[in-house]
């Protein structure tokens, strides 16, 4: 692929191959992933524990700390600016400048991303006078601006308060502004409501959601929730043993899955329309990533493995439609 | 309530009322910091050893301040110079209504006031322990800080230059460094006066006396070089374990660069075991600058410095020289005691097990 993207494109990962060199031996945590994002659209990014999603999604703009390495490949991304830039060879002052200001990141646990040391408003008036020339003054008025737009109750109060002094949901909501503060083109969420309670979940999903509108951002969630992603998402990721596995817009993944990960991975969800005797799950256990040997990292679970998937890497499928699909079963012949 | 507490918390409120009348509103957005500080006050006050500490540091340190100016008696004048007649009754004890105008508290064998030299002497020790400490702890800090931060091949060279150093015993080669900074130092003192002058300023001294600010430098140098290893230890250990904290993570996500992240997020979440640290190091710095002028590596007579006070009582000690050892060591024990009893007591406050069960006891309030 060259270095241009079609004009609504924001992001374009290609190839990306992340390994952890440990003591233990080569953690293959990402191999050959890619994923594309448009202009105020949501991706989800699915799968199971260990799959690789944070670590793919840290690699976008060069989170990746020693002993993990960035192999190969290239993540495109065109700047508010309009030029695309190769985020990976980007030097780390150019990348910084760009993290937090127009790629935001939400993180899992809300409790320990903010600082016990400072106020909410101080998280977010430092992201803002970090990437714009801004008294902080004005900071200070931004940062009670967003509180409001991320609904927190009485953000007058709220802005002075200690992490230790607000709940879960209310931190959640607090680093959500901090991450937009500078309106980011794309804002990327890993596993935002995995550590809430469920009312406050959707209370969250729904607030990312508006805001994606209101900010016209991208919106690139991590979920291993199947729920969340119907809620939320135009198009999915499915990844496995740190690869793509199937790609497609919500309904095709939904409505016709092709990989049997994804097949299984729909039937565990458990229907509460269903009276069921035993919740499904997928026989096995997520693959150790270290020292992988060539083949679909799903063949030791698959209820449909033939010889080839034990010995290659299955190849890219292409359905049509933007649907792909990496299997051996769906090659013909 | 004890007195004490109320005295701090009336501090507090009154400062907060002045901040709240200079710029309206301060008090509000600062409310959960003043309750902190208040209970940080409270935990603190409640404990008679932090009080006993902090009384005997606030006493060092006003004689150590003020003890140069309070001395009665020059301490480059040497009595016996003066008058022969003593010569023989020297070191004279303390002596009560029959001293033939020599001081009720002792001489030393120069016939100076002791009581005289220790008060002066207070100002040597703490300018020493307080600029050893400091300035060692910031190197620390820093290498600390970086090679925990930075890891890699950075972490490997910083951390075997810290071992190598720690090898040595650190009084020993304090000794060593003493010995050979100090010919320099002496060199350097003769050829700027001005820099003499600074010096002897700090330490209350005659300028005159460059030779002997030399070897007191060097001391000091010394101890300094020796003293930072254990800090940049402390320090890498606890950034290790902070920078795995999720707040470090994301104010990497939202593009802060190295240096903010660690000064503004690691090094404040680290301070609190550090300051315990440097409490109970002022005390040690005390004892080992007095262990290397007792060893007469420091600062030559007349300079009133304690370890040395003590060191030249020790060829008529015990019978002629009693009160001498006495004095100067009681000196040297209540400032590190001080130290150790106010580090004790900063432990507790800063240990969130201790705090919170005090917290529950107490109802702090932040008065408008």
């Amino acid at each position: 692929m060259s270095d241009s993207m079609p004009g609504n494109q924001v992001l374009a990962v290609r190839d990306l191959t992340v390994r952890f060199y440990t003591y233990a031996g080569v953690v293959h945590a990402v191999s050959e992933a890619y994923l594309d994002v448009f202009e105020g659209e949501s991706i989800a990014l699915v799968g199971e524990t260990g799959c690789g999603k944070t670590v793919f999604t840290k690699a976008i703009t060069g989170l990746i700390d020693p002993p993990g390495r960035i192999e190969s490949g290239r993540v495109l991304f065109r700047r508010r600016s309009g030029a695309v830039v190769d985020l990976i060879r980007l030097p780390p002052e150019e990348i910084r400048e760009i993290r937090g200001n127009e790629i935001s990141y939400i993180f899992q646990d809300p409790s320990s991303a903010l600082d016990p040391l400072y106020t909410a408003g101080d998280h977010i008036v430092e992201t803002i006078t970090e990437h714009r020339a801004v008294s902080s003054r004005d900071a200070s008025a931004e940062a009670l601006q967003l509180l409001r737009d991320v609904l927190i109750p009485n953000p007058e109060v709220r802005i002075k308060n200690y992490p230790h002094e607000l709940s879960g949901g209310m931190r959640q909501r607090v680093v959500i502004a901090t991450a937009i503060a500078n309106k980011p083109r794309l804002l990327i969420a890993d596993e935002p409501t995995t550590n809430l309670d469920v009312t406050v979940q959707a209370q969250i999903l729904d607030l990312l959601r508006e805001l994606k509108e209101k900010y016209r951002m991208s919106l690139l969630l991590i979920t291993h929730n199947l729920g969340v992603v119907a809620e939320t998402a135009e198009r999915v990721y499915v990844m496995y043993g740190g690869r793509i596995a199937e790609t497609a817009d919500i309904y095709t993944i939904f409505e016709s899955p092709m990989h049997p990960y994804t097949q299984l991975l729909l039937r565990a969800v458990p229907n509460p329309l269903k009276r069921i005797e035993k919740l499904e799950s997928i026989p096995g256990t997520v693959p150790n990533l270290i020292d992988m040997k060539p083949g679909c990292p799903f063949a030791p679970r698959c209820p449909l493995v033939r010889d080839i998937c034990r010995s290659q890497n299955p190849p890219r499928v292409d359905l049509g439609n933007n649907h792909l699909v990496h299997c051996w079963l769906l090659v013909k012949g | 309530m004890n007195p004490f507490y109320r005295l701090g918390s009336w501090i507090v409120d009154r400062y907060a009322g002045l901040r709240e009348r200079i710029s309206p509103g301060w008090l509000e957005k600062n409310r959960s910091k003043l309750v902190e500080t208040k209970l940080s006050l409270y935990v603190f006050t409640s404990s008679l050893i932090g009080l006993t500490g902090l009384v005997l540091v606030l006493v060092t340190l006003f004689l150590a301040l003020f003890g140069p100016l309070i001395a009665w008696e020059p301490y480059d004048v040497y009595p016996i110079l003066q008058r022969p007649e003593l010569a023989g009754k020297l070191p004279h004890p303390p002596c009560y209504g029959s001293c033939g105008g020599l001081p009720a508290f002792g001489t030393d064998h120069y016939g100076r006031d002791v009581l005289s030299l220790v008060t002066r002497g207070f100002r040597i020790s703490l300018v020493m322990s307080l600029i050893i400490v400091l300035t060692s702890s910031v190197i620390g800090i820093l290498i600390g800080l970086i090679s925990g931060y930075f890891g890699g091949v950075v972490d490997e060279v910083l951390m075997r230059f810290t071992d190598m150093m720690l090898a040595f015993p650190g009084l020993v080669l304090a000794i060593a460094f003493s010995l050979t900074l100090r010919l320099s130092l002496r060199d350097y003192l003769m050829a700027n006066p001005a820099a003499t002058g600074v010096v002897a300023s700090l330490f209350a001294l005659n300028p005159k006396d460059a030779p002997n600010l030399a070897n007191l430098l060097s001391v000091f140098l010394a101890l300094i070089l020796v003293w930072w290893p254990p800090y940049a230890r402390v320090v890498r250990g606890s950034v290790l374990s902070a920078k795995e904290q999720g707040f470090v993570e994301a104010a990497k996500a939202l593009g802060l660069s190295s240096w903010k992240i660690l000064l503004r997020h690691i090094l404040p979440n680290i301070l609190s075991p550090l300051l315990v640290m440097v409490t109970f190091d002022f005390a040690t710095a005390t004892l080992s600058s007095a262990a290397l002028s007792f060893l007469g590596l420091g600062p030559q007579p007349p300079v009133p410095d304690l370890g040395l006070i003590i060191s030249q009582a020790g060829q008529f000690f015990p019978e002629r020289s009693w009160w001498i050892v006495v004095e100067a060591g009681t000196a040297l024990l209540l400032i590190s005691l001080g130290w150790n009893l106010v580090g004790d007591a900063l432990r507790d406050v800063f240990d969130p097990r201790t705090r919170r069960s005090i917290e529950l006891r107490a109802k702090i309030e932040v008065r408008k």
